[in-house]
């Protein structure tokens, strides 16, 4: 060969190394269940060779840039087979993969999922739904939101409440998403469940901290809950019997892995169970009638549709109610006439929302989610009166009702982008736009006495707000060691001519110490333009959703995190956290406020201070085998200070529990039989408690009150609280599917738990004694559920 | 009533379980209770008695055998209160003067001494009070000067006294009345009428949004065509702080009894170890004739 030609010979093989060398090319798809076509949401793309790796977004997409040349992947999901595969890589790559299920967790898994360590998810949980259902709980009703009061940090606030506190935050602070779209009370039966069925869940993510960019408008917590899109391949149903309630979900293609829908639905017959008991009472006083009961119903609703490999659409719904309500009627005689006096009284609330969601991949580095949503949240009480000569009803001779009602009424969309600049590096940035209208506390009152009639509303008027945002956020390695999180999320709020904005930096950094240990510190700003009223004297749902407006500015959060995982032998995983945060601009009653005030407006019957909150939190799981599990613990301290209250002193937030511990064990013998155990233990709410009276003089002498002396706001500790719940699932496989009886008790060695506290008499004793009000004793349950 | 608690048992099925929480020795002991409001040239008249644990059912005992001390501004006694009778104890040596600090101590056998200050404030110099009589609607102006050198503390009250014709018995008798109202939004005292004013008996507010000002407040009455030879009492009080903080919350407190979805109410005490109030204050009288 001639010396020239050999010259460019190995000139061009060194070009085309080099150029090769430095091609990249992007590997991009969907993670999905190979069996239902579920997304995979969370699911993890990994090259250990490279040590880069990628996580399926809320959609199941991931994007994955990697340098020309061949690679060895592993696409794995908690509770799925993973799969290793060897791509060549010399071109874009859309690569969609299905996983099956497992029946156990083991270590492959584990180590697909060493990249955990390589996240800057700080005070982040994952649940997952196979682990919320095999868990014994109250009454057989499983609840994403009792789950996550099991974990660090998350507290429930009293008796089978589902009411979510997040390190010392209030109920309002928690941002709780369904598919996109804010919940306002995710509440049934006063508390006791809440309003997510978890045959329509997905996948449950819970942020307690170190909040990404991306999230905005709560300063506590966000709860994102992605419900399922329906099986693309075959038709399946799941459903249950239980003590109070039953529902049933049904799901399947509209067209054969193009179009699928999922529908649920649940309803409690508590009412229909107490007609007998009622109908008993009634028949031995059959002057006074009675009648009533309480019901809760939900369903949700999804259509998931795909364009094409770019586009696809999703619409979700959601709506459902609780009422409850009691009518008396009563019948006297009055000289001779007979009248009849009929009462009635109700409280109702529930909650709709809607969501129309685009999901486009503009490129296989870029994808792009848009959503148009509506939610509506109500409650409204009342109660009535009416007296009238039987037989003559259209003419009673008096009339009396009253309504209260608010709600609250959102109309939004927003536009996310991610692109996945590199394996090392992800950026999201998007826009939103919500417009809430406010209804709080809108009271009406009906009298007609002998035709002398009144018509008169009283109360809050409806506030308009806009509320926009934008966030950017850069998610990447900047070593082999140091991964960081920084963005930042911009907010606004108009409401009556005033305009408040809030630039709220967030940034989250990761020290790998090694591949099984990592450090990790963040820090939240965060800014929050809602309130919740919230009436401590009652147990009742009279919340009251309303706007920053400009007398009461919005709320404002700071949080500092400090966590420590490690990763041990056998599939445990030891994590520990410390926090500190500090909350302003937080709302309460005045002293004397009352809920039921006619006269004034919301804004004239509150006060604003501040809260701040710190504590330590330790999680000990074990997360492979046969036996799983976890041991959470909190120490934390929760206060509160207003100028106005307390005399301007420093007092406990009423949630405020020193200790909390949780203990959660599940084993499964077979694949017909599993057990769990939980054991819980927090130490009392504070409550106030007046334990001393006294007579206060008028100035002139002539007449006293005696006043019941409340020393100090939160004063008094309730007794702990603890329990232990147990349950036990047999699975018997049939030739439709899968049945399951499942038996339980809540509360096994029957503790009296505080409900809570009041003065008065015990039975049967008329000595005046500080009571303590226990709601469950020991409740067994038994449950029947299928799967076709 | 019964019948809501039945359906709601009856639908939770369950029944709910009491026990009784006792309380601690702490929290039972009883404490000294001071009702001592002052008033400066004006002889100082307190209530002694005892306070008793939230479970106690009975009448509230006071105390007679209690030593009580009068103190100047540095903490040096300068009289000793005499009981009266039914725990009332008069102050015969001093007469309080305006704008002086007084402390009081009190003992008594088994229980713990306690103590407190206030001062009697300065009296308003100059108050002018202006009417306008409309039908039977009666409306006044109370033109006042604010201090601007401290925080000031106002309680207002207009006795309406008038003789009215009883026409069952024949005679003519005296008749006292003290409600009146006011739009005044500074005011923090008194019970919400439907028209939005605020009702009561006395109208407590502060200067926070006035310091320093020549402030005009406005009130109205109600005076009958049958109410005959009607004078009003207006009387303009410097407060002490202690005295504002009590009656308001006091005020508070007793509008709330009785409301379950009221807010607890926190009443002020400044009886350092005890409860009560010793709480001192000036006033400015002026007696209106209404033709």
């Amino acid at each position: 060969m001639k010396p020239t030609n050999l010259f460019l010979s190995l000139l061009f093989i060194l070009a085309s190394q080099i150029i090769f060398s430095q091609t990249k090319f992007t590997i991009s798809g969907y993670l999905k269940d190979s069996e239902t076509g579920e997304v995979l949401i969370g699911g993890k793309v990994y090259v250990p060779v490279l040590k880069v790796g990628a996580v399926a977004n809320t959609y199941g997409f991931y994007s994955l840039t990697l340098p020309a040349g061949t690679h060895e992947v592993i696409y794995t999901f908690v509770g799925r087979e993973p799969i290793k595969m060897s791509i060549i890589l010399d071109a874009d790559l859309s690569l969609n993969v299905d996983l099956k299920p497992s029946g156990m967790l083991d270590e492959i898994v584990i180590t697909g999922e060493v990249s955990q360590q390589e996240s800057t998810e700080i005070s982040t949980i994952d649940l997952q739904m196979e682990k919320v259902k095999s868990l014994p709980v109250l009454l057989g009703e499983i609840d994403i939101l009792k789950t996550a009061q099991l974990l660090p940090g998350i507290s429930s606030g009293s008796e089978g409440s589902s009411g979510i506190y997040v390190r010392g935050g209030g109920p309002d602070q928690n941002l709780i998403l369904l598919d996109g779209v804010p919940i306002y009370n995710a509440n049934h039966l006063f508390g006791f469940f809440s309003v997510f069925n978890a045959d329509a869940i997905n996948s449950v993510k819970i942020v307690k901290g170190g909040f990404p960019a991306e999230y905005g408008g709560r300063i506590s917590s966000v709860i994102d809950i992605s419900m399922k899109e329906g099986d693309m391949k075959e038709f399946h149903g799941e459903g249950s019997v239980g003590i109070i309630s039953s529902k049933f979900m049904f799901n399947g293609p509209i067209k054969k892995d193009k179009t699928s829908f999922m529908i649920s639905a649940r309803r409690t017959y508590i009412d229909l169970l107490a007609k007998p008991f009622i109908a008993l009472a009634n028949s031995k006083n059959p002057d006074d009638n009675v009648s009533g009961g309480y019901f809760f119903y939900d369903i949700n609703g999804k259509v998931n549709h795909i364009i094409n490999s770019k586009n696809r659409i999703y619409f979700s719904a959601y709506l459902g109610d609780d009422k409850f309500y009691v009518k008396n009627k009563y019948t006297y005689d009055d000289a001779g006439i007979a009248k009849i006096e009929e009462s009635t009284g109700g409280l109702s609330w529930g909650n709709k929302i809607m969501a129309l969601r685009w999901n486009h991949q503009v490129g296989p580095k870029l994808f792009m989610n848009t959503t148009l949503n509506y939610s509506d949240y109500i409650f409204k009480t009342g109660f009535g009166l009416e007296g009238y000569e039987k037989g003559k009803q259209s003419t009673p001779f008096e009339s009396y009702s009253f309504e209260y009602l608010s709600g609250i009424t959102d109309w939004g969309g927003n536009m996310h982008f991610t692109y996945f600049a590199g394996p090392k590096h992800k950026i999201d940035f998007g826009i939103g736009e919500t417009y809430h209208t406010f209804k709080p506390g809108v009271n009406q009152l009906k009298t007609d006495f002998g035709g002398t009639v009144t018509d008169t509303v009283y109360g809050g008027k409806r506030t308009y707000a806009h509320e926009f945002y934008g966030f950017i956020q850069d998610d990447f390695k900047l070593n082999r060691r140091i991964m960081a999180n920084l963005g930042v999320h911009f907010s606004n709020f108009i409401v009556r001519e005033k305009y408040y904005y809030a630039l709220q930096p967030r940034a989250a950094f990761n020290f790998m110490l090694d591949e099984k240990s990592s450090v990790k510190v963040s820090y939240s700003r965060t800014a929050q333009f809602l309130h919740l009223l919230t009436n401590t004297t009652i147990g009742l749902p009279t919340d009251l959703w309303v706007p920053a407006t400009d007398t009461i500015p919005p709320q404002i959060g700071n949080q500092f995190a400090i966590g420590y995982t490690r990763e041990l032998n056998k599939g445990y995983r030891i994590g520990s956290e410390v926090y500190y945060k500090t909350m302003n601009n937080l709302i309460e009653y005045k002293e004397g406020a009352s809920f039921f005030d006619t006269s004034k407006d919301w804004e004239q019957l509150v006060e604003v201070g501040r809260g701040f909150s710190y504590g330590m939190e330790v999680l000990f799981e074990k997360r492979t085998g046969k036996t799983t599990g976890w041991i959470g613990y909190t120490l934390s301290w929760t206060m509160r200070q207003f100028d106005n209250l307390n005399q301007g002193k420093i007092f406990p937030y009423r949630y405020d529990s020193r200790h909390d511990i949780s203990f959660v064990l599940t084993h499964k013998f077979n694949d017909h039989i599993d057990v769990g155990v939980v054991w819980v233990y927090a130490t009392g709410n504070a409550v106030t408690l007046a334990l001393q009276q006294y007579n206060a003089l008028s100035q002139d002498g002539f007449y006293s009150t005696t006043v019941e002396h409340i020393d100090e706001r939160n004063n008094y500790r309730m007794p702990s609280y603890h329990r232990l719940d147990i349950g036990v699932n047999l699975h018997k496989e049939k030739k439709w599917g899968q049945a399951t009886w499942s038996f339980g008790v809540y509360n096994a060695y029957n503790r009296k738990n505080p409900f809570y506290l009041e003065f008065g008499y015990l039975k049967n004793s008329d000595i005046k004694v500080l009571k303590q009000i226990s709601l469950f004793p020991i409740i067994p349950s038994v449950n029947y559920s299928f799967k076709f | 009533m019964r019948n809501y608690i039945l359906v709601i048992g009856i639908a939770f099925f369950f029944n709910s379980c009491e026990k009784e929480i006792p309380l601690d020795d702490q929290e039972k002991a009883p404490r000294i209770v001071i009702n001592g409001i002052f008033s400066a040239n004006d002889t100082m008249r307190i209530h002694i008695s005892e306070s008793r644990n939230i479970l106690y059912e009975g009448e509230l005992p006071n105390i007679t055998n209690a030593d009580a001390k009068l103190l100047d501004a540095n903490g040096n006694v300068i009289g000793t209160f005499l009981h009266e009778g039914d725990g009332y104890y008069v102050m015969t040596e001093v007469i309080p003067q305006v704008g002086s600090v007084y402390g009081i101590t009190v003992a008594a056998t088994g229980f713990t001494s306690v103590s407190a200050s206030s001062y009697t404030p300065e009296v308003l110099s100059s108050v002018q009070i202006d009417t306008l009589r409309t039908g039977e609607t009666m409306k006044y102006e109370i033109i006042f000067q604010d201090d601007p050198n401290e925080i000031n503390y106002y309680s207002l009250s207009l006795k309406k006294l008038y003789y009215y014709y009883d026409s069952w018995t024949g005679d003519t008798v005296l008749y006292e009345d003290n409600y009146f109202c006011t739009n005044e939004v500074i005011v923090q005292s008194g019970y919400s009428d439907v028209n939005g004013d605020i009702c009561g008996m006395a109208m407590l507010f502060s200067d926070a949004t006035f310091n320093g000002q020549n402030y005009s407040f406005s009130c109205s009455n109600y005076i009958s065509v049958w109410e005959d030879t009607c004078r009003m009492v207006a009387t303009l009080s410097s407060v002490s702080e202690d005295y504002y903080k009590y009656n308001v919350t006091l005020a508070k407190y007793e509008q709330t009894q009785g409301d379950p979805f009221a807010q607890p109410v926190q009443v002020y005490s400044n009886i350092e170890n005890g409860f009560g109030i010793f709480g001192g204050y000036s006033s400015f009288s002026d007696t209106l004739i209404i033709p």
